[in-house]
């Protein structure tokens, strides 16, 4: 998983509620999945160049009070479950 | 009464902390249900929401969230994919179209989307290409809605053609003209597609009015075509408008005036101005305030006031003493020719007009021989509905005065 470098699907719109959730939009299926906030900036950094470990430092500089084991593994968690969802490609 | 006074506040483009303190002193004195549902009845549980947080007031904002996910999905997605479609279609087919109204506020002002839900797309085609325009709708899918009334009257009274619609999406109403002939203002048809701004559309680069238009379509629709009876969410989408995007007033004040709908514009600006405590331009003309406290009550009401169906009765019944009345009333029974002939449209020269008095009689009696009982039984709403019709009607009038 260290090696991966997850991209955003072509097919999958992205939206930010007023509160911070993200909406994910599958234009092909036409589902919609909700992010919490957290899991929205997540699939934002997946620019199909980054690896794991340079997500989980730009998502350490934004939750500065987040210990990185914790970020790391929840990001390993939130990728899986992306793209298995078909949310994101590798 | 607390609950509108919150509402308005949470609409306000951007929550200073003055605005977010009074937010949090008044929602301790409010029913959160009754806030709903008057947030609802205007449409504007999206602002309402946005208020909310933005006043740190999260708690009661919470109960909204799932719906606030269901507007995104349909209104930051499902509907603009689909417009998106239609108007790749019509721009393929060689036919411009502009977006009107709802849809281009949502996307064009507010940007977030799911702030300001809209029920169907108006799009603005050229006169020339209307049937082509509604043959592409018809390839797409989409059908005529003739279940309020047939296309034919569409053509002749309305305008834009029938409604098409298609399940799984909102309404489409091709405008061949902003407004109806109705109301009686003098619209630059050319000017309106010269300065027509980019607007994205689920990535598809459309088009829609250029502030100073769309500005002036927003005031002419809720005065001359709805009376006000649409509620706070045209006036909230007014006060987005001219507060993040502030207008030329000079260049709105000139165009209202070549269009003839500079008291449109006034009367809207000043209810904006009362309601959400905004400067009014000098450059616009000022209502009296009767007509100011009329539209008011129309729009927390979400209802036109008044007799409209009853105008002539209702000024018959303002005159003084029985015999006026009378006098009144059978001036209606027995109007000029002209009136008649116009009525059931036959040639001004007709000789037999008269024939038709009976015909025209009838349908008065049906249309207002329930109303003329209560009033003659002393029904005291009805009364003051009438007194109430002729502000209705000198509002119009002065709407109409273009002098």
């Amino acid at each position: 998983m260290d090696n991966w470098k997850p991209r955003k699907p072509s097919a999958i719109k992205a939206s930010v509620l007023p509160d911070g959730r993200w909406l994910l939009y599958n234009s092909v299926t036409r589902e919609a999945i909700p992010l919490s906030p957290a899991a929205g900036i997540l699939w934002e950094l997946c620019d199909g160049q980054s690896q794991l470990p340079q997500i989980v430092t730009e998502l350490a500089a934004l939750y500065p009070d987040v210990p990185v084991a914790t970020l790391d593994q929840q990001a390993r968690d939130t990728l899986t479950a992306l793209v298995q969802q078909g949310l994101l490609d590798v | 009464m607390y609950e509108l006074e919150l509402l308005l506040a949470c609409t306000a483009p951007d929550i200073t902390p003055v605005q977010a303190a009074h937010i949090n002193a008044l929602c301790s004195q409010i029913d959160a249900d009754a806030l709903y549902a008057l947030a609802a009845q205007h449409d504007l549980t999206g602002l309402l929401y946005r208020g909310l947080l933005q006043a740190g007031a999260a708690e009661l904002a919470a109960p909204l969230a799932d719906e606030i996910l269901e507007l995104g999905f349909y209104y930051d997605f499902m509907y603009p994919q689909d417009q998106a479609l239609l108007l790749a279609a019509l721009a393929d087919a060689g036919i411009e179209a502009l977006v009107l109204k709802g849809h281009a506020i949502a996307h064009g002002v507010y940007g977030e989307r799911p702030l300001r839900p809209y029920t169907d797309i108006d799009l603005l085609v050229r006169p020339a290409h209307i049937t082509a325009a509604a043959d592409i709708l018809t390839s797409l899918g989409y059908t005529p809605d003739e279940s309020e009334h047939d296309r034919h009257w569409y053509t002749a009274n309305h305008h834009h053609i029938v409604p098409y619609v298609r399940a799984g999406t909102l309404p489409v109403e091709i405008h061949r003209a902003l407004v109806s002939d109705a109301c009686a203002v003098s619209i630059d048809a050319d000017a309106l597609w010269a300065r027509a701004v980019p607007l994205d559309v689920g990535g598809y680069s459309g088009r829609m009015l250029a502030d100073t238009h769309l500005l002036l379509h927003l005031c002419i629709h809720m005065t001359c075509t709805h009376v006000f009876e649409m509620g706070l969410k045209p006036l909230c989408d007014v006060r987005e408008l001219i507060t993040c995007r502030p207008p030329d007033w000079a260049d709105v004040q000139a165009t209202a005036q070549a269009w003839g709908c500079e008291r449109h514009v006034g009367l809207v600006l000043a209810l904006v101005s009362r309601l959400f405590d905004l400067p009014q331009p000098a450059e616009l003309p000022r209502p009296e305030p009767r007509f100011l406290d009329y539209v008011l009550a129309n729009t927390l009401a979400t209802a036109v006031a008044g007799l409209p169906d009853s105008s002539g009765l209702a000024a018959a019944w303002q005159e003084q003493g029985t015999v006026a009345r009378l006098r009144g009333m059978l001036r209606r029974l027995f109007p000029p020719r002209a009136e008649v002939a116009t009525a059931f449209q036959l040639p001004a020269s007709n000789t037999r007009t008269w024939l038709y008095y009976p015909r025209w009689q009838a349908r008065l009696v049906r249309r207002h021989a329930g109303n003329a009982w209560h009033l003659l039984r002393g029904d005291h709403a009805l009364q003051a509905q009438a007194r109430t019709e002729l502000t209705r009607r000198a509002l119009l009038d002065w709407l109409r005065d273009t002098n």
